[in-house]
């Protein structure tokens, strides 16, 4: 393969959305599997509109297997981003669902996701989507693509009104309460660097292009 | 004030009228936080002679200006009260890791002092400013994983939630407070219940500030990471020989190896060589699973776990499917004691079921959740062994009514079948019968039911002191360092300060060598099992295990972990970094503050808890009577003396000079072991020094 | 460019790809043998060897690439990998010397730490015997006049632990034993 269809791939959107709508399905054999698909969760149909924002160039994905639920990426993403520990902006979402999973509890909690069930965490990380409802819903356009292609928020336009929080399908931007102005995850990596379990990686979307190959897709 | 660390407020909550007001932590930066916090509520809120369950007894739940920060192992609770196991009425601190206390800073609270009692139940909810009182009653009654439940389903399921189970709520004298699935504070689960008190639950969307540069405490945590922090209690030696390690220690937990799994885990992750250095691989190091449950636990482990902040990962988080047998989630965590501590109420042994080893494993990890749910505490495992001996000795069977005995299924203990865990836990819990006055604590038992002298003289019992508290890391593992430590608390010590680093992996030789460096001499150490008599370098070696303990336990920072005084690394001569504590201070509060400084703080808090125990004991002889060892301490080893290869037994007047140069360390009056007026003075507690006189209680 | 400066870089990046392979094996606890270096990935010539071996030893960037000379091998590993204490572990299972693997762990316990070694430590990676092959073992050394320093200690929940006679008695033995064994379980 040549290095110009490489450059093809990443830059083309079909392929993304390929990508998108694979999620769930088993890609084995390499560090993708079944279970981060799954956590990127990006199975929406709205992925067919038309691209607005350039790709990023990888993704942050969390292996919900080797998550421990030591909570340092909340702390590690807000001192390296906000100078603060402040979980609650943390650009990656653990301890949330720490207790008892993404849906919080249940009469059946004993058996469901999380420290008080299964003990499975369910780490939660932006997708970087190929049409970021947060961005797209933005109403002073404060939400832009950065030199990598991470969705960043302009801290200067943004008014703190939390409509990208309500736009996201998995309420990912988080409004700080004590500077009123979003934030959200910019593929820093910082969080995936520090994870004591290696339980996080930005994944560029070169090897998510192999997996998908290695099972046969047209990438 | 500082710039960070401190959320810099307080709750009072006063139980009785219900009033929920907010107080200034700079009335207490000179204790830090946590446990300093605590003794000085104690000290000057509550009157001595007040008892545990009284209306007056104030418990005070805090957290320290390192908590929350993101500092590594920092996500310590540190309670405060009355403790009801003995008939002293002595203050001591439970403790607690898990999510609540980071969780509490977030909300933008310290501490909670707890005073008064409500006439119903209720629960304590906390929403960052918003702090109200809510109706328990529908709670009363169940327990801890319920409770948790219902309130994470009221607060949102982001909430952390510290509750007692039904053991706190009939006040039992040996429960807890617990948070998450299973980071529990043994002893004062009854304090809330005598309260009404049914759990506290916090949800917060702040912050922890940083004093300064965000990229010097990141500096700090990566070097902490790469060079410094090794597997749980700090050992630094691997369990079984790695390419990257000059030593082995099959007691270390260190225990990554090839072929060493989780082996319940999506992909059965395997542990790996995680070598120094290696910062993605810190959280595989320690597979406790293995180490409390044993190598058929292996299989059965799901991941580890364990508190905010920490990249050492304790707790292990379980599927077993072998419990559902016995009503109860096939999931299970836990670490250490929790673990240990049912395994030793089947003290007849437990019987395999399918393979090699599970008996254990399933006696364990059911009684662990038994225990954790109806929130009993164990007395530092001590509940076990005031069983069996009560059993062994027959005098069960005399103090138990006949009919109550023969409804005890024997048999299932005999059988080392684990459904007797479900008959003693249940019993302990609700208080049925004679039976259950094995939750008041050894000290009531040993009493009630006339114990003999054999009890307190056999080491196989464990105790430590005639208050009723075992041994925790005493003299049998370091002499007079631990005698000195285990002798200075008033339950089980729970410093791990001079233990870690005696059992961190390294040779004698090593460890020695450091010693020397920190201490002023390569005796403050001695070789295992052959000890020698007592020095002044063992005396500051004890003095730095205790107070870096308070210290830790103020900050919060974890003692299973702090101080780290050694390190894995050949090439820093396996020296860890005992500044790392002010270094981290400096940086979080923006305080610029030295190691000696900051030892100070914790001489300060110390000499506190020591007043305070004079002060409820109302006298200054600490030496006479509150400082006590049992006999076998003294006694063991018939055949041998004293300071001769291969004998922990200690000699009587050389632990007497021990404490003697320990409270000369302390500045504390050498004979009594009270702390003098120069003393407090200087540790700037002159108010102390005043109540103290007033009271008559200054030595002379 | 000439042909011998060709070869000169392409046994530079071989030197530099071996020695980065040995250094990637030892941390992975493996040495890399003489014959591994005649087939992938190294893949060295026969008419190369003299050459790459005088290099691989005399350069000074691969000063931490040692060599164990075995009976019928070498065994090559990095110093800043591995450990010697490893190393030298490693060549007693590869020279299949699992007598003295056994007794260098017992008799360097003994005498540095000081402590007894747990029986059962070599059932465990790397020794990774069989439970009948170690009963075998512990029986041959009791009968042969090099190890009779090898000596049970067991302590009073059962345990057996081993030491060598040389640097502990028996007593001592037997307190470390209950040490390790009782004592250090009991608090957890």
């Amino acid at each position: 393969m040549s290095n110009n269809e490489k450059k093809g791939f990443l830059d083309k959107e079909t392929t993304r959305r390929e990508f998108l709508k694979l999620s769930g399905k088993g890609i084995g054999g390499t560090f993708i599997s079944l279970s981060l698909l799954n956590l990127l969760g990006c199975t929406n149909t709205n992925v067919e509109e038309v691209a607005a924002f350039p790709l990023a160039q990888g993704v942050l994905i969390a292996d919900r297997a080797r998550c421990t639920g030591c909570l340092r990426c909340e702390t590690n993403c807000s001192l390296a981003n906000d100078g603060k520990a402040m979980p609650y902006i943390s650009r990656i979402k653990v301890s949330r669902n720490y207790n008892f999973g993404t849906d919080g509890p249940k009469l059946a909690y004993a058996y469901a996701d999380g420290a008080f069930g299964n003990k499975l965490m369910s780490p939660e990380t932006c997708r970087q989507c190929a049409e970021p409802y947060c961005g797209k819903a933005c109403p002073v356009g404060a939400i832009t693509t950065n030199e990598i292609g991470a969705r960043v928020v302009d801290q200067a336009k943004c008014v703190g009104c939390g409509t990208c929080t309500k736009a996201c399908p998995w309420t990912m931007p988080t409004v700080d309460p004590e500077t009123s102005k979003s934030t959200k995850c910019v593929n820093c990596g910082t969080c995936a660097a520090n994870c004591p379990t290696g339980a996080l990686r930005i994944v560029p979307w070169e090897e998510v292009k192999y997996a998908m190959r290695k099972l046969g897709y047209k990438a | 004030m500082s710039t960070g660390g401190w959320a810099g407020k307080i709750i009072r909550v006063n139980l009785t009228s219900g009033k929920i007001s907010s107080e200034d932590t700079s009335k207490y930066q000179d204790f830090i936080g946590g446990m300093g916090i605590g003794y000085k509520v104690l000290f000057d809120e509550v009157p001595a002679g007040t008892k545990p369950y009284d209306e007056a007894n104030k418990i005070v739940v805090g957290t320290g200006p390192l908590c929350g920060s993101g500092v590594p192992m920092s996500s310590r609770t540190n309670i405060t009260s009355l403790y009801p196991g003995n008939d002293k009425n002595l203050v001591t601190d439970s403790h607690m890791g898990g999510n609540f206390a980071a969780f509490l800073k977030y909300a933008g609270w310290d501490a909670i002092i707890i005073e008064g009692a409500s006439s119903k139940p209720v629960w304590l909810r906390i929403e960052d400013d918003k702090v109200t009182l809510e109706d328990a009653s529908s709670l009363w009654g169940t327990g801890i994983y319920n409770t948790t439940a219902v309130i994470g389903s009221t607060m949102g399921k982001e909430s952390c939630v510290a509750a007692i189970g039904q053991a706190g709520e009939n006040l039992v004298n040996l429960a807890v407070i617990m948070n998450g699935s299973s980071h529990s504070a043994g002893g004062h689960g009854a304090v809330f219940g005598s309260k009404k008190l049914k759990a506290i639950g916090v949800k917060g969307t702040g912050s922890v500030k940083i004093g300064k540069d965000k990229k010097e405490l990141m500096d700090l945590d990566a070097y902490v990471m790469k060079e410094i922090v090794g597997a749980n209690n700090q050992h630094v030696v691997p369990s079984t020989p790695q390419p990257w390690s000059e030593f082995v220690y099959e007691n270390s937990r260190w225990t990554a190896r090839e072929g060493l799994t989780w082996g319940a885990s999506e992909g059965n992750i395997d542990t790996g060589i995680a070598a120094p250095g290696d910062v993605n691989k810190v959280g595989y190091r320690t597979m406790k699973a293995i180490k409390d449950l044993g190598p058929v636990a292996a299989k059965y482990t799901v991941r580890m776990g364990g508190c905010q902040s920490c990249p050492i990962r304790c707790h292990a988080q379980m599927n077993i499917p072998q419990l559902e047998q016995y009503g109860v989630s096939p999931y299970a965590a836990n670490t250490c004691m929790g673990w240990f501590s049912p395994a030793g109420v089947m003290f007849k042994g437990t019987k395999d079921q399918k393979e090699e080893g599970d008996g254990n494993m399933i006696t364990r990890a059911l009684g662990s959740q038994l225990a954790d749910d109806y929130g009993v505490w164990c007395n530092y495992g001590s509940i076990g062994r005031d069983f069996q001996y009560a059993y062994e000795s027959g005098i069960l069977k005399n103090v138990l009514p006949e009919e109550e005995y023969n409804s005890i299924p024997w048999n299932l203990l005999e059988a080392g079948d684990p459904a007797f865990l479900k008959e003693f836990y249940r019993r302990v819990t609700f208080k049925e019968g004679e039976f259950s006055h094995l939750g008041d604590g050894t000290y009531h038992i040993a009493k009630r039911w006339n114990f003999g002298a054999d009890y307190w003289d056999t080491k196989k019992y464990s105790m430590w002191s005639p208050l009723g508290f075992p041994k925790h890391h005493a003299s049998d593992e370091s002499y007079q360092v631990g005698a000195i430590i285990n002798c200075m608390f008033n339950r089980d010590a729970q410093s791990h300060s001079h233990q870690n680093f005696i059992s961190s992996g390294l040779p004698v030789d090593i460890l020695k060598k450091i010693a020397e460096k920190l201490w002023g001499s390569a005796d403050a150490i001695d070789p295992p099992a052959n000890y020698t008599p007592m020095n002044q370098y063992k005396a500051k070696f004890a003095k730095y295990g205790v107070i870096r303990n308070c210290l830790h336990d103020s900050l919060t920072l974890c003692n299973w972990m702090w101080p780290l005084t050694a390190s894995p690394l050949k090439e820093r001569e396996y020296m860890g970094d005992t500044s790392l504590e002010s270094k981290y201070f400096s940086v979080v509060t923006g305080i610029d503050t030295t190691e000696e400084e900051l030892d100070l703080m914790g001489e300060r808090v110390f000499t506190l808890h020591r007043a305070l125990t004079v002060k409820e004991m109302g006298t200054t002889d600490m030496r006479g009577q509150h400082d006590l060892m049992v006999n076998w301490v003294f006694d063991i080893d018939p055949d041998k003396k004293p300071f001769t290869e291969g004998t922990i037994k200690m000699d009587r007047d050389d632990m007497q000079l021990a404490l003697t140069m320990f409270y000369k360390e302390m500045g504390w009056d050498e004979k009594t072991g009270a702390p003098t007026r120069a003393t407090l003075e200087k540790l700037n507690m002159k108010d102390v020094a005043d109540e103290l006189a007033k009271l008559g209680l200054l030595p002379a | 460019m000439s042909k011998e400066k060709v070869n000169d870089e392409i046994l530079q990046e071989n030197l530099e790809f071996t020695a980065k392979y040995i250094r990637e094996n030892s941390y992975n606890g493996k040495f890399i043998k003489y014959d591994d270096f005649f087939t992938e990935p190294i893949s060295l010539k026969e008419e190369e060897k003299e050459i790459f071996f005088e290099k691989l030893f005399s350069n000074e960037e691969y000063s931490d690439i040692s060599e164990l000379k075995g009976k019928e091998s070498r065994y090559f590993y990095s110093k800043k990998e591995m450990t010697e204490n490893y190393a030298k572990l490693l060549y007693r299972i590869e020279e299949k010397d699992i007598l003295n693997m056994v007794a260098d762990r017992i008799r360097t316990d003994s005498k540095r730490y000081p402590k007894t070694t747990n029986s059962n430590v070599f059932l465990n990676e790397p020794y990774n015997l069989k439970k009948d092959e170690l009963a075998e073992l512990y029986k041959q050394l009791s009968n042969l006049d090099d190890y009779k320093d090898i000596k049970e200690s067991v302590a009073s929940n059962g345990v057996v632990c081993v030491y060598s006679d040389k640097f502990l008695s028996q007593t001592y033995a037997d307190a470390l034993t209950e040490l390790q064994e009782v004592t250090r379980v009991e608090s957890q």
